[in-house]
């Protein structure tokens, strides 16, 4: 037993050790460059369901056989993948979307969002048709001037997944 | 030492050379590529940077513009059009008033023209610093699209760029 653990910490470095340490880092470079990229959240936009500093991970195939859906949260690629922004989907291609008084309102009706928002920053938004093919997004926290919140329309095909947890 | 293991360093050995020499004989691209790095070396500030060395890097941050550098920006005052010798003063003056800056590149895209003489860019541009009255400046991220022009020198320079939070507001 205790020769299986030195040989588990400290194997032999022989050619079929080496095969299988090129296997397992091969497969672990295209799952984490690909398919789950691992996120650190820089932030506080997002709060209280994302809070600054927390990891997580992006699943890239979340929207490969659909789109996203009103309070999704989606990763939105800017100029690649190293960099996103973390937002979740309030309006989708054709609704109009507003903030009236710090209240979300579709289609010129009041919407009750499902997840806890920070309030408390009456956002205040005209009335605005999303263009077709893209989405609006915002961050959950509106406790801060909507002036300093990054929000607005993103292409679909700038949405690169979604986090896993 | 087995012959397998001296396949794998010589393998190693081989893979290096080859790299070196892509970086050697880089293409319109990478240099492109290498005009963010520039750029973020240059604005880069540590704490008791001399007068000298500030001169110095606002004068070279100059050589990376054209002559009619064109900037769009939210900030009004940061908008318009500017010579290099104006982006240098601007500078100049920005970075003193910082004890520490960083500009960081991530996601860098670039793409050569056909002619050859023109590229676009996009990358992601992170900004943090501490100013100098103390404080904390905390960090700014912008998405920048860029144009970029060869010169008859060979050297690639920035024709304008855009700076935005990278959502249609």
């Amino acid at each position: 037993m205790r020769s299986g653990w030195r040989h588990f910490l400290w194997p032999e470095w022989n050619r079929r050790f080496l095969v299988r340490l090129a296997v397992v880092a091969a497969a672990a470079w295209l799952l984490f460059s690909q398919f789950l990229l691992p996120l650190r959240i820089r932030g506080a936009s997002m709060e209280p369901a994302y809070h600054d500093g927390g990891v997580n991970l992006c699943f890239r195939g979340r929207y490969w056989f659909g789109t996203p859906r009103r309070f999704d949260v989606v990763a939105v690629r800017l100029a690649g993948t190293r960099v996103m922004l973390l937002k979740r989907v309030l309006a989708l291609p054709g609704e109009t979307v507003a903030f009236q008084h710090g209240r979300l309102l579709v289609d010129g009706q009041p919407v009750t969002e499902p997840q806890p928002v920070l309030a408390g920053g009456d956002w205040e938004l005209p009335p605005r048709r999303v263009a077709p093919g893209r989405l609006f997004v915002a961050g959950d926290n509106r406790s801060m001037p909507i002036e300093q919140h990054v929000l607005g329309e993103a292409e679909l095909e700038r949405v690169a997944g979604a986090p896993v947890w | 030492m087995k012959r397998w293991l001296w396949t794998v360093v010589f393998l190693g050995v081989a893979a290096g050379g080859v790299w070196w020499a892509v970086q050697a004989l880089a293409g319109d691209e990478q240099k492109v590529r290498r005009c963010f790095s520039r750029l973020g070396e240059l604005i880069d500030k540590r704490e008791g940077e001399s007068l000298i060395l500030a001169a110095a890097r606002g004068q070279a941050l100059g050589n990376l513009f054209s002559d009619d550098f064109e900037a769009r920006t939210e900030v009004a005052d940061l908008s318009g059009h500017f010579t290099p010798e104006e982006i240098s003063a601007h500078a100049v003056r920005a970075r003193s008033r910082f004890s520490r800056l960083e500009l960081r590149f991530a996601d860098v895209q670039a793409r050569v023209l056909p002619g050859g003489r023109e590229a676009e860019a996009a990358a992601v541009a992170t900004l943090s610093g501490r100013p100098q009255g103390g404080g904390d400046f905390g960090t700014e991220t912008r998405l920048l699209r860029c144009r970029l022009r060869k010169g008859d020198d060979g050297h690639w320079r920035f024709v304008d760029a855009e700076l935005s939070q990278g959502l249609a507001r």
